[in-house]
């Protein structure tokens, strides 16, 4: 009973000066409020974007989807993981992979956000109840839980864009 | 004197995957979608740019039932980033940061409800900037940083010889 009160204490104390589960989301690039690019033409053009930025298979499960395109629609999905629920482990920001979705052009109808999705509570609950048999539950956990940061928008052509916006009508 | 979380590895394990379960299992869904209005530009640069301030904001959100309900409304940013580039004068945002934690009062209101009321704390940081590149083709987001585009400049007065 000693034991569990003053481990309490601890996380208490722990608790009171820091907050769990932190995402930090760090958007490159300049965010233009005069303009919301509706008139502006669509990037449609197929980007290959670099294994370390958009994921498939296991990596995808592990890290998250990475970017994704479809059209001119842009889906970033990175999953966090921490230690303890405090410390990060890895995917400390998904700057990277919005700047890989930006690229050399802009991005319009932009949203940021999160959530907590089936992919995660599946990898905690059916991680721990899989590696429970080996009785590696507790080392599993440690490294939990996730939870996938988001990002999204429209590609376009930003130079030609504004050329096009700059540029005199007849 | 050693504490006793730390006086063996087993015990440790157990308490940290008592804590993280816990921790998981109460936060729930807690989706968030936000809009971000404008456009994100990589074409505009630091020499493309005049910083005219600085805002840091802070705001919280109450999720609902393990975090499946009460998930804040999509202008949950653009709101505060309109009011803030509105109040310095400026025109965008640069080095914008988005940071989400479950606070100390979070977590506990969370235990204490059983997950039913679930606060979580957003914070927004970054600089505002006047932007000296043209804009981009379309309409400027409504409410924001003029309520009214600036008229444009009257043409010179023609001139006789």
């Amino acid at each position: 009973m000693r034991r569990f009160v003053s481990s309490l204490i601890v996380l208490g104390s722990l608790a009171s000066t820091t907050a769990c589960m932190h995402i930090t989301t760090k958007v490159p690039g300049t965010l233009d409020m005069r303009s919301d690019g509706a008139e502006a033409s669509a990037d449609t053009s197929v980007v290959q974007y670099g294994k370390d930025v958009s994921r498939t298979g296991f990596d995808a499960i592990v890290s998250g989807d990475g970017v994704q395109q479809s059209g001119s629609h842009v889906t970033i999905a990175d999953r966090k993981l921490w230690a303890l629920a405090y410390f990060p482990i890895m995917n400390e920001s998904a700057t990277e992979e919005i700047q890989a979705a930006l690229g050399k052009g802009a991005l319009r109808k932009v949203k940021v956000g999160q959530t907590y999705s089936v992919i995660d509570v599946a990898i905690l609950y059916g991680g721990s109840l899989v590696t429970g048999f080996v009785g590696l539950s507790g080392i599993y956990a440690l490294f939990m839980p996730p939870v996938t940061a988001t990002f999204e928008g429209d590609r376009i052509g930003a130079s030609a864009a504004a050329a096009a916006a700059a540029s005199p009508s007849p | 004197m050693t504490l006793p979380l730390f006086t063996g590895v087993p015990s440790l394990l157990r308490f940290a995957s008592f804590l993280a379960v816990a921790l998981v299992a109460l936060p729930g869904c807690y989706t968030v979608n936000a809009d971000l209005p404008g456009t994100l530009r990589s074409d505009v640069t630091k020499d493309d740019v005049e910083t005219v301030g600085r805002f840091d904001v802070q705001k919280s959100n109450n999720f609902l039932f393990w975090g499946l309900s009460g998930q804040p409304p999509p202008d949950f940013i653009s709101t505060e980033l309109k009011r803030e580039v509105k109040a310095k004068n400026g025109d965008g945002v640069q080095n914008l940061e988005y940071h989400s934690e479950a606070g100390c009062s979070d977590i506990l209101l969370n235990y204490v409800t059983c997950g039913i009321l679930g606060p979580r704390t957003f914070r927004f940081t970054g600089d505002v900037v006047r932007i000296r590149k043209p804009t981009l083709a379309g309409t400027a987001p409504p409410s924001t940083t003029t309520d009214a585009p600036p008229a444009p400049l009257a043409p010179p007065p023609a001139v006789s010889y």
